[in-house]
């Protein structure tokens, strides 16, 4: 079963985030700040750092040697909709009115211990409601090798990958095509090895989720995924290029290209070869697939308005189902187009928001206008209205469980969410 | 008579010419009195934003920089909900880093810092007489400070502002400036109101950026948005080069 279902995600739909409110006020009279011929303070000689100002560095890292931490997410709301749209169907009495009520908790502590700048532990624990189940949600500990080789190893998330709309590069957050809810809440584990290599760096990771081996097992070594990611950080680009192989899994090799035109538009594209592993025994009856996709992203007048368009050619024809966990959708084949539109007035406590996903081979698609309201510190209020358009037998309608298949639905949602 | 015409214009225009000189070179000596070519720098900064109505929010970070090689690394430290999120710049190029969803954007050093009236070039190596040229220069009063008044113009439009005046103290440091529009619009005055020395460079102790275009009336006056930062513990100690990279900005946040 997947976190949240898609009626919770679009709730929690950019929320906005509020800082800590003082009273002091700052000068409004800038020519009075120079009445006072105030001779430059002395700080220190150069070489003559006193502890306290030296070790900047060490106290960045250090600050939290121990800390708590807490997270808390609320969700509620009431969702009328119909299973089908009136011009979808011959006849009306088809249709279908249903509802339901929305109700999600989500509440988490975590722990963070650092013995010293090189060592460091980080756990933390999550409950929610209305399944009752405790989960470690991530464990783990950083170890640094002389400032210059970082490793990290335990129950982690890592995100690879530039898409939002079409994760297809993020390869360790794919599942295998006969993905079951098994996989999809399984727990991942991963060794990592970062060592910075100019601005960028070489990372390599040994992976594996608890639903790749037996249970109450111990993973055999053939149930470890390995790869590794080149990040080639330039001034006119940030480059990627990466592989990741496990035995449940096509063997995918990926890279990603971003770069900024103009100063303020964001441009990017991707690429993905898939290929299945009997090929490198025989690649004349094997298959083997490509993808790629290209997007743009910008934002107007300070960010009140942001623009994120993208086309993706999904070429792993194999999968029908090609699952990403955490995903609300499937990648579905052929070619694709996303657009993704916020608006946001009223110092961002109010916004206008589109989100829209098209298969143009499959003739599918959904979109979700929404709007959300921030008035008071910590709470939202949201309108969505989630909107499958295409044929009843067209990918997004037929990967609709998470809305109960409705077609056309209002969601009137109410978050509430802290972090400490 | 004739002959002491020639050198009254030739001292005139020696005059002139040697004032212009003197303006450059007062760019270059404002640039590196408070530029770090020789070393790393470190110094922790407060940033505090009051908008009209709403009130005063702050900011907390750790700025590392290396001039030479045009780079800086920012910290957040504070607020707790922002804390993690880093900036790496390289030449022009900005890598920002949130932790929530472990990711990199990059963006331009033309943008707001932390939606602040300060900028990401706000925080990296002054270089004043490299992108402005003077086209005249006076000498005013900024409150006790005896200045020289600049007026500048970009000669390149990788600036933020086309358009600048700054003023000069006798000994050297910028203490104000207003940024301007191609069209002379007065977008936002700085005010460095204190410095610290470090060895034989200066550092800000205060800056006040206030933005002339944002505001709102309060009592019948209209009252700006601004930004004061406040800088600390500056050093001049030299940093790990792992610091100037994508994995130091992972591996410092949660």
């Amino acid at each position: 079963m997947r976190t949240f279902c898609l009626i919770v995600v679009i709730i929690c739909l950019p929320l906005s985030l509020s800082w800590a409110q003082e009273t002091q006020q700052l000068p409004e009279d800038i020519d009075a700040l120079f009445q006072d011929d105030t001779p430059p303070k002395d700080t220190k000689e150069p070489g003559d750092e006193t502890a306290e100002n030296s070790d900047l560095l060490t106290q960045v890292v250090m600050q939290d040697n121990f800390s708590l931490g807490a997270d808390f997410l609320l969700v509620g709301g009431y969702s009328p909709g119909l299973n089908y749209l009136p011009y979808d169907v011959s006849d009306p009495s088809e249709i279908k009115y249903q509802d339901k009520f929305i109700a999600k908790l989500n509440s988490s502590v975590s722990l963070n211990v650092r013995f010293s700048p090189e060592f460091r532990v980080f756990n933390k624990i999550s409950a929610r409601l209305p399944e009752l189940e405790l989960e470690v949600t991530e464990l783990f500990c950083d170890y640094t090798v002389a400032d210059t080789v970082f490793l990290r190893l335990g129950r982690q998330t890592i995100t690879w990958g530039i898409s939002r709309n079409y994760p297809f590069t993020n390869l360790l957050a794919r599942l295998p095509a006969d993905a079951t809810d098994n996989n999809e809440s399984a727990d991942s584990f991963a060794f990592k090895m970062n060592i910075p290599i100019g601005t960028g760096g070489l990372e390599a990771v040994a992976f594996t989720r608890s639903s790749f081996w037996i249970p109450s097992d111990e993973p055999a070594a053939d149930e470890i995924g390995y790869g590794g990611k080149l990040n080639l950080a330039f001034e006119f680009a940030d480059i990627n290029i990466g592989g990741f192989y496990h035995k449940d899994m096509d063997v995918r090799f990926f890279y990603t290209v971003k770069t900024t035109l103009f100063d303020s538009l964001e441009v990017y594209t991707e690429g993905l070869l898939a290929m299945e592993q009997a090929w490198f025994i025989d690649p004349e009856t094997r298959r083997i697939g490509f993808s790629a996709n290209a997007g743009i992203y910008f934002d107007l007048f300070s960010r009140m308005l942001e623009i994120n368009a993208e086309y993706f050619y999904n070429g792993e024809e194999s999968d029908p189902d090609q699952l990403v966990k955490g995903d609300l959708f499937p990648m579905f084949p052929g070619h694709n187009a996303a657009l993704n539109v916020s608006f946001a007035l009223f110092d961002r406590k109010f916004k206008l928001l589109f989100q829209g996903k098209y298969n143009i081979t499959e003739n599918s698609g959904v979109i979700i206008p929404a709007a959300t309201l921030s008035l008071f510190p910590h709470l939202t209020f949201t309108l969505a209205v989630p909107w499958i358009l295409g044929p009843t037998d067209g990918e997004y309608s037929e990967n609709n469980e998470e809305n109960d298949n409705r077609r056309i639905s209002l969601i009137l949602g109410i978050v509430l969410k802290g972090s400490l | 008579m004739k002959r002491f015409f020639i050198i009254i214009v030739l001292i005139l225009s020696g005059c002139v010419f040697g004032y212009a000189q003197d303006f450059k070179a007062m760019l270059v000596t404002a640039d590196a009195l408070v530029n770090f070519p020789d070393s790393d720098f470190s110094a922790e900064y407060t940033i505090a934003r009051e908008v009209p109505k709403q009130g005063l929010t702050s900011t907390s970070c750790v700025i590392f920089r290396r001039d030479v090689e045009k780079k800086y690394v920012i910290i957040v430290t504070e607020p707790k909900i922002n804390k993690g999120q880093g900036y790496l710049k390289i030449g022009d190029t900005i890598w920002f880093y949130d932790p929530e969803s472990r990711r990199f954007n990059t963006s331009s050093s033309r943008e707001r810092f932390q939606n602040s009236n300060a900028r990401n070039a706000d925080f990296t190596e002054s270089t004043l007489a490299r992108d402005y040229d003077v086209v005249k220069g006076e000498k005013v009063m900024l409150g006790k400070y005896d200045c020289w008044l600049l007026h500048l113009k970009a000669n390149n439009d990788e600036v933020a502002y086309p358009v600048m005046k700054i003023w000069i103290s006798d000994d050297g440091l910028v203490r104000k400036a207003e940024d301007y529009s191609l069209s002379n619009q007065l977008l936002r005055t700085t005010a460095v109101y204190g410095y610290q020395k470090v060895g034989t460079k200066y550092v800000p102790t205060k800056v006040l950026f206030l933005d002339n275009l944002a505001g709102a009336m309060v009592e019948g006056k209209f009252v700006h948005e601004k930004t004061q930062v406040t800088i600390t513990k500056p050093s001049l100690k030299k940093l790990p080069d792992s610091v100037f990279s994508k994995t130091f900005l992972e591996s410092t946040s949660r």
